[in-house]
């Protein structure tokens, strides 16, 4: 056998399935051994390589919106909806209330125990019994229902959250936007650089009821706008430079998940 | 698919693109599946045709996609240098040669490469993704490894050279 | 009409009674909304996957011990904060989140204790607490909002994601990717062959080896990128700066870069190529605005 006869075997057996006389060859020939065993240092190198790797989280973010942008897929129902509550919870609920309860009869009782017998009186004076069916400004009766908690304006709540989540199909920071945002260098140097206009809704909603979280998500909004309005004042003058525009295109892409995380919270929240 | 496509793009930034433009293929094209082959080799297809749309559309600067796919009529073989250096002694080729000797390879070699010897595939496999004979896939992997070797090698000598310049500038600052 | 007064009462005895009433009322409101503590254990084989989603404040700890079960404490007011735990094989989901979130004058807190198997496979989601993890060996994929990420002695393939957080991580080897707007990285003695860290304004602080074949990327938008390295290691450097400045501590380490093919100067930036040793890690430090600083531990 000769040498280029056992590189055609290598290449159409491959480097396991050698024949005996390629073996042989090998056996006499040092060129072709190290030859071979390159080949085969090669295929174990790159076996080694990880096969996966796991995409940046907002790859996977991108393309839900893109895929709902499209109409291919419908916004997850979220996971507490539907689902029957747990019985610890529940039962740990109740178990408070009946704690809370059972005080509130206690001092009832109390009232009760020193409460001296009079007269009745005539209905105006009103009495200790009647008291919790009459609003009483200044001392409301401990029996009755607390005080429902202030609701959230509905109307500072709704209006924003529907324009966002249209402006979220329509132009949303997706990955198509971000590539309209920042052209690659080869194409027209003069393009100019169009604001998200989804900033606009944030400032009148609340976003979680957590208010850390909401003023860390504000916060961080806004170094972010600053950074790519810094970037995109420097590419305008320099619409070549590398290294501003990889930096722009992270920014808008943390803006995006940016984006998707301000939304999760307020449909959490709502 | 990410891996795939980082490896055959050699960015991120595209790679990042080119798997969410295979996923919305597959997400638009579902229907289309009828179950002639594996899913991972239907999806595996689709990501290997969208990076090679993408490749097509830009300019290489050394060899075209076109002949890359092509087996050579003339088997030229590899150039085998006595006394080259024998990569598993020189301890001097690691991942990071590795990867970028890959990145190096003109992009049929690469994606066949890539498939079978990184993501595990089969020639019959890598012929159903790629389109062409398994004949082909092998021929393709074996020039593949042979130009990796030939790149390897030449990085091995590279990094010799520049060894040999350090120790004889640190040799004559001495003296 | 004078009034009737009851004779079996006397007017201490009635502001006895009074109190009384008040302070059970009290406490009883109390007991209402103090936290519980609860734990439960879970019999685990293999590789567990820990997933915790807490929706609310609070603090997440998870250290490892030698038994085959995963121990979850948690300490949370059960009237403000639902806790869920579900185990499906060796994967167990645990969340919690604020029962009435618009209700409520303050946020809820709940705290987790994770006691796992050293190759446990954890995925953390935080808003404002801190993520603690420690002699883990598993993959993970920690994030927090605003909350800090500190880790000790872990490895594996780990992925911390914030928005304001800053992530300490002292003794870890594996592969580390972090992200965040404005926090702070800071990698202490790590052994780790991958590393990418990107803040868009928060600082950065490598203080460590590079390990031979190591990639090793750390961007900052407008922080700090420092970067210790020690005698022994042997790296290819490349750092730009477009609006910052490249301050190189160790300029007798560094020698003239020995890849030039691969490494393209941008003219809006200032550069810094070079080797240290034979250059077998590849390091790469950018900051837009930043400074980048170079130096030598000693």
């Amino acid at each position: 056998m000769q040498c280029k006869d056992l590189e055609l075997v290598v290449e159409s057996e491959g480097l396991v399935l050698l024949t005996s006389e390629a073996r042989e060859h090998l056996t006499l020939c040092p060129a072709c051994r190290g030859f071979v065993s390159d080949l085969e240092f090669i295929a174990a190198a790159a076996r080694a390589i990880p096969a996966e790797i796991e995409p940046p989280a907002h790859v996977w973010t991108s393309l839900r919106a893109q895929l709902e942008a499209e109409g291919l897929i419908k916004e997850p129902v979220t996971a507490l909806e539907g689902v029957p509550s747990r019985i610890w919870p529940r039962w740990f609920g109740l178990r408070s209330l009946i704690t809370a309860t059972a005080g509130a009869a206690l001092l009832a009782a109390v009232l009760l125990l020193t409460h001296t017998p009079v007269a009745p009186r005539a209905p105006a004076a009103g009495t200790p019994a009647q008291a919790p069916v009459q609003t009483n400004d200044s001392a409301p009766s401990p029996l009755a229902a607390p005080p429902a908690a202030p609701a959230p304006s509905l109307a500072a709540l709704s209006v924003p959250k529907a324009a966002f989540s249209a402006k979220r199909h329509s132009s949303g920071p997706t990955a198509s936007r971000i590539k309209e945002l920042a052209p690659s260098p080869s194409e027209d140097a003069g393009t100019t650089f169009a604001p998200s206009p989804v900033d606009q809704d944030f400032p009148d909603m609340e976003l979680a009821g957590n208010s850390q979280v909401d003023a860390s998500l504000r916060q961080n909004l806004r170094t972010l706008n600053e950074f790519i309005a810094e970037c995109e004042r420097h590419l305008k003058e320099n619409p070549h430079d590398q290294l501003a525009r990889e930096y722009l295109y992270t920014a808008y892409q943390q803006k995006a998940d940016l984006l998707a995380t301000m939304m999760d919270s307020a449909r959490s929240e709502h | 698919m990410y891996a795939l496509c980082l490896r055959m793009v050699g960015n991120p930034a595209d790679a990042e693109d080119l798997m969410q433009e295979a996923f919305l293929q597959l997400y638009r094209k579902i229907g289309t599946f009828r179950g002639e082959s594996a899913f991972s080799t239907w999806l595996h297809r689709m990501t290997v045709n969208v990076v090679l749309m993408r490749l097509r559309k830009k300019t290489l600067p050394t060899d075209s996609l076109e002949e890359t796919l092509e087996p050579d009529s003339e088997s030229s073989g590899p150039k085998r240098d006595v006394g080259a250096p024998d990569l598993r002694l020189s301890g001097a080729v690691d991942r990071v040669n590795l990867e970028r000797s890959i990145e190096k390879l003109p992009p049929g070699y690469r994606t066949v490469f890539v498939l079978h010897d990184v993501q595990g595939y089969e020639h019959n496999e890598i012929a159903d993704i790629m389109g062409c004979s398994v004949g082909n896939s092998k021929s393709q992997l074996h020039k593949a490894r042979t130009r990796l070797r030939e790149l390897l090698q030449e990085e091995i000598r590279e990094q010799a050279r520049e060894e040999r310049k350090a120790a004889k500038t640190q040799s004559g600052s001495l003296d | 009409m004078q009034p009737a007064t009851n004779p079996r009462y006397s007017p201490r005895h009635t502001l006895y009674i009074w109190s009384a009433g008040l302070l059970l009322f009290a406490a009883s409101t109390a007991i209402a909304g103090a936290p519980e503590h609860q734990e439960r254990r879970f019999t685990v084989k293999g590789h567990p996957v820990v997933v915790l989603q807490n929706i609310v404040n609070g603090r997440i700890e998870v250290k490892s011990a030698p038994n085959s079960e995963v121990i979850v404490a948690s300490t949370a007011p059960a009237d403000q904060v639902a806790m869920d735990i579900e185990q499906v094989g060796d994967r167990i989901d645990i969340s919690a989140s604020a029962l009435h979130p618009s209700a409520q004058a303050e946020d809820p807190e709940a705290d987790f204790q994770l006691t796992v198997p050293e190759q446990t496979e954890l995925q953390l989601k935080t808003q404002t607490g801190l993520i603690y993890v420690e002699q883990v060996t598993g993959d993970m994929k920690l994030e927090s909002v605003a909350g800090d990420i500190h880790l000790k002695e872990v490895s594996g393939y780990i992925i911390v994601k914030t928005t304001g957080g800053s992530l300490r991580c002292t003794l870890c080897s594996g592969k580390l990717e972090f992200t965040s707007i404005s926090g702070n990285a800071q990698v202490l003695q790590p052994a780790l062959t991958n590393v990418s860290l990107m803040t868009t304004s928060g600082n950065i602080l490598y203080d460590g080896d590079f390990i031979r074949t190591g990639i090793y990327s750390m961007k900052s938008g407008k922080g700090v990128v420092e970067v210790r390295f020690s005698g022994s290691d042997s790296f290819d450097l490349n750092a730009q700066t477009n609006y910052g400045t490249v301050d190189n501590q160790a300029a007798e380490f560094l020698k003239p870069d020995t890849h030039v093919h691969r490494h393209v100067a941008s003219r809006y930036a200032h550069s810094l190529f070079g080797t240290v040793g034979q250059g077998l890690a590849k390091v790469e430090l950018s900051s837009y605005s930043g400074t980048i600083r170079i130096l030598k531990r000693n």
